[in-house]
């Protein structure tokens, strides 16, 4: 087969895997090779979607012995296959990276054969890459779950990053969806890599220059929208993802109906505003000192179309509301709507200058238009803040926001959520509207 | 220093040119209307004082300026890529403030004149920074060449990137705006002005590689997901001409130009391949 039909069919099956970045490692240029790793990551360009590529995400091959129900590569699903040969895909790596199309690859795969098979043509690849072509781009790799231990090893030391997808929220959506995956062929491998993360950080490999495993971490991504887990059952198993296993990231991917099956929810779109709303409130978890309890309870299990989480937990807590900002703590600051990592930083050191007003907090580069409702500098609200229902609601719900909800309603249905009346209003008012109807 | 005096400076367009500008502003106690590069027409009845550049006096202030703060400097040399047409007053204003302020300069946010200049690093920076990501290279015969349109002259900021990247290729990166090319090759690195480049047609082998990053990039996009604003708030359209991938009028190849193309690269041109080919 040509390679131009191999690819179309090989990236094709790969897009919808959530994560393509090339963050978390540092490595310089290998000697006499090519390609090197920035901590932060690259985005060489973006894709119709407004995804960023940054990889170039394929998989090794899409037969599969597999019967995964909401799997586009599934074996009873009629569509054309491919492989790609290891040093076929290794020498595409190295023409794309050396015309800056990419940071480097991105490799998943069907199980071809068995798992150890797939897992061991995989290494190939790498072998290729890092052996042959002394290349020191990133290299994203999936481990096949059921492949042998010392295989997923030596993926790990060659690779910036190894990960195992969970692939749905709950392990009854599993042996519904994926009859033939089981949770601990899934979790069996997310430990082992854990582990094997963690030696990086002894005596040996520090001192002896031993090849870091995975040195930009494990991650792993699960479909949303396709199975009944409730918002707060999801953002539970991530944080019991982070805690247990010291994932990098967890990615979602809202769930696009690809095939035809009784079990899975048909002609649906994808949850679009779900997904950006997981991916703030995973934002949250990680960043920001909140718990999964915090954000949702069995009482409300589903984040507010309307409002970022943050937001929703600010509503619903108004009693810790309004901040002073000069002398409110970091972390209290950061609770605060409107206010990210950056802004409460610059707040930090600001304020040990001098005391801070609503102006000089401009300056800094605070942006206000939804903080304002929420804090106090030296005391005072800020001067002629008109606080009216609709006033609220516009600061409160982002652009994004409202697109995300423009487009799951086509209807042109309402999304202001009171009648045409402006009347002013206190402040008290408004957020007890809001908390009362969000 | 205080009101501006009734006055516009020339000078030669170079960093310590400006230099003595403020060597100038410092030494009389006055600020200028205007800074005016030579030959730049005039567009004031102010009378104009050229000031020449004198590397004495323009070493001195970068000396002190310096001593002052690594910061404030590092920005003024990045600052002095922008191509903002208020660059060199902006910068001439920001190394006054900074003589006057002493050290801890650049922690003055507050003061417009201090954040002009943060503002301006800060865009040349930015830019060169997309174009590390966005430039793409074109194969020939062994030698990599890319195309870029920046705004900021932003040449001296990207090379090193790729030739920590690619110590072992040839490159070269041509800045279409400013009419220079960047060099690399075997470790060594060099800018020099270039009037045009015109590279030969693709060969098939470069042409193939080409079609198959447009196959994957169209592949790659999910179609239930479509989102073209999200895609130009990413990436904006400025930078589309020389993305092969990007969709456009014919989606032009990454280096061909318009116009009737000459058989072969000029005399310059030739040289400049012909050299970074023999490694
Ligand atoms: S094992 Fe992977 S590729 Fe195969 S059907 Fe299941 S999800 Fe799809």
């Amino acid at each position: 087969m040509e390679l131009m039909e191999k690819l179309e069919i090989l990236s094709d099956a790969a897009k919808y895997d959530a994560s393509c970045t090339s963050s978390g490692s540092s490595r310089s240029t290998p000697e006499g090779g090519l390609g090197n790793c920035h901590i932060a990551g690259l985005c060489h360009s973006f894709a119709a979607d407004g995804r960023c590529i940054s990889l170039l995400k394929v998989l090794m091959t899409n037969y599969c012995v597999y019967d995964c129900r909401y799997c586009i590569n599934r074996r009873s699903n009629d569509v054309p296959r491919a492989a790609f040969a290891p040093r076929e895909l290794a020498d595409l790596t190295i023409q794309f990276y050396r015309r800056n199309y990419i940071e480097g690859l991105f490799l998943s795969s069907g199980v071809m054969k068995d798992a150890d098979h797939t897992a061991e043509r995989m290494l190939r690849v790498l072998e290729i890459l890092r052996q042959e072509y002394r290349f020191g781009g990133y290299i994203h790799v999936k481990a096949i779950p059921g492949a042998d231990d010392a295989i997923i090893r030596r993926l790990g030391l060659l690779a910036d990053r190894i990960s195992v997808n969970i692939e749905m929220p709950s392990s009854q959506s599993l042996v519904r969806l994926c009859p033939e995956k089981t949770k601990s062929s899934i979790l069996g491998p997310m430990g082992f890599i854990r582990d094997g993360i963690r030696e990086n950080s002894s005596d040996i490999v520090r001192y002896r220059h031993a090849p870091q495993f995975a040195p930009a971490g494990q991650s792993t991504q699960m479909i949303v929208g396709a199975t009944p887990e409730n918002d707060l059952t999801i953002l539970r198993l991530t944080q019991g993802l982070y805690r247990k296993y010291q994932l990098k990231r967890v990615f979602f991917s809202a769930y696009v109906p690809v095939v035809q099956d009784a079990l899975l929810p048909a002609g649906t779109k994808p949850p679009l505003l779900r997904e950006h709303r997981l991916y703030q409130a995973d934002w949250l978890l990680r960043f920001y000192g909140f718990a999964a309890e915090e954000l949702l309870d069995e009482e409300h299990p589903s984040f507010s179309p309307y409002v970022d989480p943050k937001c929703n937990w600010a509503l619903n807590h108004l009693d810790r509301f309004p901040v002073e900002v000069n002398t409110a703590p970091y972390e209290t600051l950061l609770r605060v709507p409107g206010i990210g990592v950056k802004s409460a930083q610059r707040i930090l050191t600001a304020r040990r200058h001098s005391r801070l007003d609503w102006p000089q907090l401009r300056k800094i580069g605070v942006v206000l238009k939804r903080a304002q409702y929420f804090l106090l500098c030296g005391g005072r609200a800020p001067e002629g803040l008109r606080v009216t229902q609709d006033g609220v609601l516009r600061a409160l719900i982002s652009q994004k926001d409202r697109e995300l909800l423009a487009a799951q309603h086509p209807q042109g249905e309402q999304l202001s959520l009171f009648g045409p009346t402006q009347e002013q209003l206190t402040r008290e008012d408004v957020m007890q509207c809001l908390t009362g109807q969000i | 220093m205080s009101d501006r005096a009734n006055l516009i400076y020339r000078y030669d367009g170079s960093l310590p040119g400006l230099l003595c500008c403020v060597f100038e502003s410092c030494r009389t106690g006055r600020l200028p209307l205007d800074i005016w590069e030579d030959g730049e027409p005039s567009t004031s009845l102010a009378p104009e004082l050229t000031i020449p550049a004198d590397r004495e006096e323009a070493a001195q202030v970068w000396r002190r300026l310096r001593q002052l703060s690594h910061e404030a400097a590092r920005w003024t040399e990045v600052g002095f890529l922008s191509g903002a047409e208020d660059k060199a007053l902006a910068l001439h204003d920001f190394l006054c403030e900074a003589f006057r302020r002493g050290r801890g300069i650049a922690g003055f946010l507050g003061d417009p004149v201090v954040a002009r200049a943060f503002q301006l690093q800060r865009q040349v920076h930015n830019e060169a920074h997309l174009l590390l990501e966005f430039l793409r290279f074109e194969d020939h015969q062994g030698v990599l060449a890319a195309r870029i349109e920046p705004k900021a002259f932003v040449l001296p900021l990207m090379g090193g990137h790729f030739a920590a990247r690619f110590p072992g290729e040839a490159f070269l990166i041509y800045d279409v705006a400013h009419g220079a090319v960047l060099l690399h090759q075997g470790g060594r690195m060099e800018i020099r002005p270039l009037e045009d480049l015109v590279l030969d047609a693709p060969s098939p082998e470069e042409a193939r590689f080409q079609e198959l990053w447009r196959r994957y990039y169209d592949t790659i996009a999910i179609k239930e997901r479509l989102n073209p604003r999200c895609r130009m708030n990413h990436c904006a359209k400025r930078f589309w001409n020389h993305m092969l991938e990007m969709p456009g009028p014919g989606a032009p190849k990454a280096l061909e130009t318009s116009g009737p193309r000459p058989e072969k690269l000029p005399p310059e041109g030739q040289a400049l391949l012909a050299g970074a080919a023999q490694r």
